[in-house]
C-alpha cells in the first residue's frame, strides 16, 4: 500500500499533457498574382497582421508580415498603399496604436524602414494614408498631416487638422482631411480641412454633417463622404460636394443607412444596413440610388468593408466574424455574383492587389 | 474604424477593472464540536479531506514558502485555479476556477462576504497576507465554520481567516519588512493585545516602488531587454479590530481603510512606449459582528458599511480637453443573520440565514445612477448517518434583487430572483482508513452588475444572471505510517454554463454591449498529493497539484469556433513543491507550469500563448531571540529559470529577480 501510494505520488510528479500546438503558418513562394489584405487585430492585442491570398494556389496565408520580417506589425494598423519609387514597388503602412509608418518592399514584403510618429512621447497615431506622387500624406488620430518624403522615408512636415482625422484624399493639389471628431464624442467634428499640396498652406474649412470618415473622390472631382451620425439620433448619410467649383460646399444629402462605400466605374456601391445588401448608385449626374439589393450579403455575421479590384471590376466584401474571429473575404464578379471566398485575419481594413 | 470600439473597450475595461476593495472584517470563530474523524483528518491542513467538496489550506508556513506577498500570489497553487496576472506590483489579479470566471469566486474575510456590486471582481492583489492565520479555497459550499447567507451564493469560495479576529494568548507583534529586485517594497507591521475578556489589534501595511522591470518580448524583433514602466504604486492599508471573547458570546468591531495611488502600466505596445494612465483608489468599511453559542445554537448577526472610491486618468487621450478623468463611488450596507441548530441525537444539523444589501454606485459613466436592494437568503441541513460514515449536506440559496435605476431621464425598476440548490454527500466505507468518496452538484448564477447593466452605451438593461451547473465526484485519502504522512485528493468535474454575459459588438463595431451570449462545456480532473516525511533533524514536505481541463465552446453550433478550447484555459497546469526543514533552516522549491493556451476563442496559430515555467526558490532561516521574539530571514529567486511569459497577452511578466524578506514574530 505505502508503496504503491509512493508510486502514484512519482507518476503525478513526473506527468505531462500531451500538447498539440497550432503549426507556424508557412510563407508563400511570391507575392504576385493575388491579394494582400492588411487585418487591424485587436486593440493592446499586438495582432495587426497582413494575409496574402494566392489567386493562382486559391490559398491563403496568414501572418506573412510576421513571417517576413521575424517582428509582428504592431497594434491596429488602420491603412496602407502601394506606391512606385524608381520603377520599384513599395507599401506604407499606417499603424495606429503602434504609432509607427511601415514601408515594406511589395515584391518581398520585408520592411525597408519604421518611421515613429510622435510628437515628443505622445502617439500621433497614423490612421489614413493618400499618396501623390512621391509624398505620402497621412492623416494622423491627433489631428496632425504627416508629410512623409518616399524617396528619404522621412517626415518632412506636420500640418495641423481638426479633431481624429479618419478619411484623407486629394484632387489635383488640393489635399481634403475629413476631421471625425469620434474621440470627443458627442460633440464631435464637422469640417474638412483643404490644404493646398504646392505652396504647402492650409487653405480653409468646409462644414459637414458631423462624424465623417471615408472619402473617396472622383475624375470629375465629385468628392463623396460618408457621416456615421451619432449612433443614436443622427443617422448616417452619404454626401457630396464638388471640388472643382471656387466655393466647396456639400451639395446633396443621400440619407441612406451606409455603412461603407467605394466608387468604380461611374458606379458609387455602398452596404446598405437596413436591406444587408450592396447597392449601387449611378454616378451620372442625377445620382439616383438604384432600387433593390445589388449583391445579398445577409449571411454576414459582421459586414466589415468593401473594395473593387480597379482592374478587374471584381467585388470584395469582408466578413469580420464577430471582430474576434479569422475573417472571411468574399469576391464576386462586377455583375454581383458569387466567385470565391478566402480566409484573412482579425478585422481586414484594406486590399492591395497584386499583378 | 476600430477606434470608437476602443475607446468603449477602454473605458469598459477600467470600468470592470478599476474598481477594486480591500475591506476587513471581523468575523467571530469559535471552535464548534467537530467529530473526531473531521479533525484527525487534516493532518497537514493542505486539503480538507473530510469536506463534502473539494476544499484546500494554505497555511502560513506554506504561504511563506511560496513567497507570497498578496492573496493572488498564495492562490494560484490551489489545483484547478487560474490566475489571470497583470503583473507587476500594481497589476490586478483576478481568478478563474475550473473555466467558471472570477465572478463566480465570492471572496470572504474573517466570515463576511466582500460584496462588489459595481463589477463583481475583487482584485486578490489588494489582500495581504501579513496576519493570515489560513487561507481556505473551496467550490460547491464554503466549509468555514463562522459564515453568512451571503457565502453560499456562488460557485466557489476563497476565505482569508485573520489573526486579528480571534484573542491572542498574549501580546503578539508582526513586523515584516520585504524587498523585491522588480522595484517593489513592502513594509508590515501587526500587533495584538489581549485584556482580559477583551482584545484589540491592528496591522498596515505599506506597498511602494517604481516597479518598474525588464523582460524581453520577441514579437517585437528585438534582442534587447526592454523595461516595464509606468508602474510606480504608493499604496497603504490599515486595519483595526477590538473585540470580546466570552463564553457564549463573541463581539468584534473592526475598521479598514486603503488609500491607492498607482500609475498604469497597461498593455506592452509594440513599436509605443508611451503609457501615462493613473488610477486612485480609497476605501473604507467598517463592520461589526455578534456571535452567540450555547447549547447547540449558534447564531451569527453582522452589519457592515463599506465605501469605494476609484478614480482613473488617462492624459494621453485625443478629444478636445485632451485626457479623460472618471471617477466612481460605490457605497454598499449589509446586515443580516444566521442561525445555526444542532441535534446531537439525531447527528443533525440546520441553518437559515438572510442578508440585506443596498448598494449605490455615483459615477458620470453610468448615468442611469443605479440602486440595488437585494436579499441573499439560505436554507440548509447537514445529516451524518452510519456513525458518522456518511454525511449528507444540502442547502437552497435565494438571491432576490430589485434594481432602482434612471432610464431615459425617468425612474425605472428590474428586479431578479434566482433559487440555487446544493446537494452533497461524502462517504467513509472503511472504519479505519481515511478514505472517502463524495460528491456535490451545484447550481449557480452569477447576478448582472452595475457594470453589466448600467454602464454608459455599453450596459445592457435586458440582460439575465448567467447560469452554471457543477459536478463533482471524488475521492480523498489520509494516511500516517510512523514517519510518513500522505494526503491524496482526485476529483473530476463537469461544469456546463450557459447565459454567459460577455461584451460583443451588438449593430456595428461602434456599439458594443453586454450580451448574454456563451454557452459552454467544463470537464476535467484535480489531482493533489502531499507526502511529509519527518526525521529527527529533517523534514520533507513535497506536494504536487495537477489539472487537466476541456472547456469547449457549444455557443453556435456551425460558428468558426465551435468546440475550441475558450481562451485563457490551458488544458493542463501542474505544479510542484518541496520543502526540506532542517535545524533552523528552511529550503523551499516551489515550481508551476501552465500549459499553453489562446488568447482568443479561436484556436490558431495567431492567438496561441506559448507554456511556460515559473520555478522559485528560496532559503528562510529562523532565529530564537528574548522575550518569545523570533526573527527570520528569507531570501528567494523568482523565476529562477528566467522565463519569458505572458498570463494575459500584451502583459509581459518579469524575468528573474529576488526577494529578500526580513521577519521579527511574537
Amino acid at each position: 500500500m505505502k508503496n504503491y501510494l509512493i508510486g502514484i505520488f512519482i507518476a503525478l510528479f513526473c506527468l505531462t499533457a500531451c500538447k498539440k500546438d497550432p503549426p507556424k503558418p508557412p510563407a508563400p513562394d511570391a507575392y504576385s498574382n493575388g491579394v494582400l489584405v492588411l487585418n487591424e487585430g485587436l486593440f493592446q492585442q499586438n495582432n495587426s497582421s497582413i494575409s496574402w491570398y494566392s489567386k493562382g494556389e486559391s490559398k491563403s496565408f496568414q501572418q506573412v508580415f510576421l513571417t517576413e520580417n521575424e517582428r509582428g506589425l504592431g497594434d491596429t494598423a488602420n491603412d496602407f498603399e502601394l506606391y512606385e519609387i524608381n520603377g520599384k514597388k513599395y507599401i506604407i503602412v499606417a499603424v495606429d496604436v503602434s504609432s509607427q509608418l511601415e514601408i515594406i518592399e511589395a515584391a518581398t514584403l520585408k520592411s525597408v524602414a519604421q518611421i515613429p510618429v510622435f510628437d515628443g512621447t505622445e502617439a500621433r497615431e497614423p490612421r489614413e494614408i493618400v499618396v501623390v506622387g512621391q509624398v505620402a500624406c497621412v492623416a494622423n488620430f491627433d489631428g496632425s498631416v504627416a508629410i512623409v518624403d518616399l524617396v528619404n522615408n522621412q517626415i518632412t512636415a506636420y500640418w495641423e487638422a481638426g479633431l481624429n482625422p479618419d478619411g484623407i484624399a486629394h484632387y489635383g493639389n488640393d489635399l481634403f482631411v475629413v476631421n471625425s471628431g469620434g474621440l470627443n464624442s458627442p460633440d464631435y467634428d464637422s469640417t474638412l480641412s483643404v490644404f493646398d499640396l504646392e505652396t504647402q498652406s492650409f487653405k480653409g474649412n468646409i462644414t459637414t454633417a458631423i462624424n465623417c470618415s471615408q472619402v473617396q473622390i472622383t475624375e470629375e472631382g465629385q468628392l463623396y463622404l460618408l457621416s456615421r451620425g451619432n449612433y443614436s439620433d443622427v443617422d448616417p448619410s452619404l454626401q457630396r460636394l464638388d471640388v472643382t467649383k471656387e466655393a466647396i460646399e456639400v451639395e446633396q444629402v443621400f440619407d441612406l443607412p451606409i455603412s461603407s462605400f467605394e466608387i468604380h466605374n461611374n458606379w458609387l456601391y455602398y452596404h446598405n444596413t437596413d436591406l444587408k445588401a450592396i447597392c449601387r448608385i449611378n454616378l451620372d449626374g442625377e445620382d439616383m440610388p438604384e432600387a433593390g439589393a445589388f449583391i445579398d450579403v445577409s449571411e454576414f455575421e459582421t459586414f466589415y468593408g468593401i473594395q473593387i479590384d480597379p482592374l478587374t471590376g471584381d467585388i470584395y466584401c469582408f466578413d469580420a466574424r464577430g471582430y474576434v474571429n479569422s475573417a472571411i473575404v468574399k469576391c464576386y464578379s462586377k455583375e454581383g455574383n458569387f466567385k470565391y471566398e478566402f480566409t484573412a485575419a482579425l478585422n481586414p481594413a484594406k486590399l492591395i492587389f497584386l499583378p | 474604424m476600430l477606434r470608437m470600439l476602443h475607446i468603449k473597450y477602454r473605458l469598459l475595461l477600467w470600468g470592470i477593472l478599476c474598481f477594486f476593495s480591500v475591506i476587513a472584517q471581523p468575523q467571530g470563530k469559535i471552535l464548534d464540536t467537530i467529530p473526531i474523524i473531521y479533525r484527525s483528518d487534516d493532518v497537514l491542513k493542505i486539503s480538507t479531506l473530510a469536506s463534502t467538496v473539494p476544499a484546500f489550506v494554505l497555511t502560513p508556513d506554506r504561504i511563506k514558502d511560496l513567497g507570497a506577498l498578496d492573496l493572488g500570489d498564495a492562490i494560484e497553487y490551489v489545483p484547478g485555479v487560474q490566475l489571470k496576472d497583470y503583473g507587476g506590483i500594481g497589476g490586478i489579479k483576478t481568478v478563474s476556477y475550473r473555466s467558471l470566471n472570477a465572478n463566480h469566486t465570492t471572496i470572504i474575510q474573517d466570515g463576511n462576504v466582500i460584496p462588489n456590486t459595481q463589477n463583481g471582481v475583487i482584485n486578490l492583489s489588494s489582500f495581504s497576507l501579513i496576519g493570515a492565520k489560513s487561507i481556505v479555497f473551496s467550490t460547491g459550499e464554503n466549509v468555514e465554520e463562522q459564515t453568512t447567507a451571503s457565502a453560499y451564493l456562488q460557485a466557489n469560495s476563497i476565505s482569508l481567516n485573520s489573526r486579528l479576529n480571534s484573542k491572542p494568548r498574549k501580546l503578539a507583534m508582526n513586523l515584516y519588512s520585504t524587498v523585491n529586485t522588480v522595484n517593489a517594497y513592502e513594509h508590515g507591521a501587526l500587533f495584538q493585545v489581549p485584556l482580559k475578556r477583551f482584545f484589540v489589534g491592528a496591522e498596515g501595511v505599506y506597498r511602494h516602488g517604481s516597479g518598474e522591470y525588464d523582460f524581453r518580448y520577441p514579437i517585437a524583433g528585438l534582442d534587447e531587454v526592454q523595461r516595464r514602466q509606468n508602474a510606480a504604486l504608493s499604496e497603504y492599508r490599515l486595519r483595526a479590530t477590538t473585540g470580546f471573547q466570552g463564553n457564549k458570546h463573541k463581539i468584534t468591531l473592526s475598521g479598514a481603510y486603503r488609500n491607492n495611488a498607482q500609475e498604469l502600466p497597461g498593455a506592452v505596445v509594440l513599436y509605443n512606449p508611451s503609457n501615462d494612465q493613473e488610477l486612485w483608489n480609497e476605501d473604507l468599511a467598517i463592520r461589526a459582528n455578534h456571535l452567540f453559542k450555547a447549547n447547540n445554537w449558534k447564531v451569527h448577526t453582522h452589519a457592515s458599511f463599506q465605501e469605494n472610491y476609484t478614480r482613473y486618468y488617462d492624459p494621453g487621450f485625443l478629444n478636445v480637453e485632451g485626457f479623460i478623468d472618471n471617477e466612481y463611488k460605490q457605497k454598499i450596507s449589509v446586515g443580516g443573520f444566521l442561525i445555526n441548530r444542532v441535534i446531537p441525537k439525531s447527528r443533525t444539523e440546520v441553518f437559515l440565514g438572510g442578508d440585506l444589501l443596498n448598494a449605490e454606485l455615483e459615477s458620470s459613466e453610468l448615468s442611469a445612477k443605479p440602486n440595488r436592494f437585494q436579499l441573499n437568503s439560505v436554507l440548509g441541513f447537514g445529516q451524518r448517518l452510519f456513525k458518522h460514515h456518511l454525511h449528507l449536506k444540502g442547502n437552497v440559496s435565494a438571491q432576490m434583487i430589485e434594481d432602482d435605476f434612471v432610464r431615459n431621464d425617468l425612474p425605472d425598476q428590474q428586479s431578479y430572483i434566482r433559487f440555487s440548490p446544493f446537494v452533497s454527500v461524502s462517504y467513509l466505507p472503511f472504519k479505519s482508513e481515511r478514505f472517502r468518496v463524495r460528491a456535490f452538484y451545484k447550481r449557480t448564477f452569477r447576478m448582472p452588475t452595475f457594470n453589466d447593466l448600467y454602464y454608459n452605451f455599453i450596459g445592457n438593461y435586458e440582460l439575465d444572471p448567467e447560469e452554471a451547473n457543477l459536478f463533482n465526484v471524488g475521492l480523498t485519502f489520509g494516511k500516517k505510517w510512523g514517519r510518513m504522512t500522505v494526503e491524496l485528493s482526485a476529483d473530476t468535474y463537469y461544469n456546463k454554463v450557459w447565459n454567459k454575459i460577455v461584451a460583443i459588438p451588438t449593430k456595428d463595431i461602434f456599439n458594443w454591449s453586454m450580451q448574454n451570449i456563451g454557452l459552454s462545456d467544463a470537464k476535467g480532473v484535480d489531482l493533489a498529493a502531499l507526502i511529509q516525511l519527518k526525521f529527527e533533524k529533517v523534514q520533507f514536505i513535497l506536494n504536487t497539484s495537477q489539472s487537466f481541463n476541456q472547456t469547449l465552446d457549444k455557443t453556435k453550433p456551425n460558428g468558426v469556433t465551435y468546440n475550441h478550447q475558450l481562451p485563457y484555459t490551458p488544458t493542463y497546469s501542474g505544479n510542484y513543491g518541496v520543502a526540506v526543514i532542517w535545524k533552523k533552516f528552511r529550503f523551499t522549491s516551489n515550481l508551476l507550469h501552465n500549459g499553453s493556451r489562446y488568447s482568443l476563442n479561436e484556436n490558431i496559430y495567431a492567438n496561441y500563448l506559448p507554456d511556460f515555467t515559473d520555478w522559485n526558490v528560496g532559503l528562510a532561516r529562523s532565529f530564537e531571540l528574548k522575550k518569545d521574539f523570533k526573527a527570520a530571514v528569507d531570501f528567494k529567486v523568482m523565476n529562477l529559470l528566467n522565463v519569458n511569459y505572458e498570463i494575459v497577452r500584451s502583459f509581459p511578466m518579469p524575468g528573474r529577480y529576488y526577494q529578500l524578506t526580513l521577519r521579527l514574530e511574537r
